[in-house]
């Protein structure tokens, strides 16, 4: 029989992680709530600046690949606990959090063109919509950032136990499941809104 | 070095790159938007399978079935606000 992974040893470990899961099935209903009432009011512009308008190709490429490439990088964090490769861990979860910095460093400059272009949370049905859907996805990854820091301090100090493997594994599983959120808001809000 | 970077992973990456270009290729060729959406759709879905198997291990759990059946619910409660709301308000029910 396989030997279990040094994140799910104990049945505390266990349930951490199922806990998760269960967590994150309530993350999937309120972004399914958050695209309802986007998609619902995307043609809503009224006299503000459209999607098509305001939407840049160049930055939203440069989130997609940043994310997709840190959910590969949180994926090897992952495989240095099972080797316990203490460098590898610490190496891959810097190059993860500065590709989250990145993403987030252009998010928020584009946020701040939009404003400088008129559109603002209160400049239509689709821009307020389109801002909170934006936005929570954000504050995920802001909080995603401030997480993977607590993880690497604490991985440093101590470094690879059953505590830290059994957190570190919890974190990729949020830092996924944010990639596979960006994926939908990359494909329905960006892609959809350009073309459309 | 090569344990570092194991295979399935990599290729994971690759497929996610892949599947990403693909839906970009939508936005610089001229496809009719509604094929164009149906791209989107499978890319989009895809995509997420992949991370869900790949990376997040999800095969791996010893509580396989309890994941599924809770992912299972929350994705039957996401289709159901997204397609009910606009089958409702948006598809002039």
């Amino acid at each position: 029989m396989k030997s279990k992974p040094l994140y799910s040893l104990g049945e505390e470990s266990s349930n951490r992680i199922l806990g998760f899961w269960l967590f994150l099935g309530a993350e999937i209903a309120l972004f399914g709530t958050l695209f309802a009432v986007y998609l619902t009011l995307a043609n809503n512009t009224g006299s503000a600046p459209t999607q098509k308008e305001l939407f840049e190709m160049n930055g939203v490429m440069i989130e997609t690949f940043a994310l997709l490439t840190s959910s590969f990088t949180i994926g090897l964090v992952v495989n240095a606990i099972k080797l316990n490769h203490k460098k590898a861990f610490m190496s891959f979860l810097i190059i993860t959090l500065a590709l989250g910095a990145i993403f987030l460093g252009v998010e928020i400059t584009e946020f701040f063109t939009y404003v400088h272009e008129g559109a603002t949370l209160q400049s239509s049905g689709a821009l307020s919509s389109l801002f909170v859907l934006l936005g929570t996805h954000g504050a995920h990854v802001t909080f995603g950032m401030f997480w993977g820091i607590a993880i690497l301090i604490q991985t440093y100090r101590e470094g690879i136990t059953e505590t830290t493997a059994n957190k570190t594994f919890i974190y990729s599983l949020y830092w996924h499941f944010l990639d596979v959120v960006w994926i939908f808001i990359f494909s329905f809000v960006y892609v959809k809104g350009l073309i459309g | 070095m090569s344990a570092l970077f194991p295979k399935q992973q990599v290729v994971g990456f690759i497929q996610s790159l892949v599947l990403t270009i693909i839906a970009l290729s939508v936005y610089f060729l001229d496809i009719p938007y509604r094929i164009s959406l149906i791209i989107l759709i499978v890319t989009a879905l895809l995509q997420g399978g992949l991370q869900l198997i790949v990376f997040m291990h999800m095969g791996e759990n010893e509580d396989k079935s309890v994941l599924y059946l809770n992912l299972g619910y929350a994705i039957f409660v996401a289709v159901t606000i997204v397609f009910g709301t606009l089958w409702t308000l948006l598809w002039g029910w």
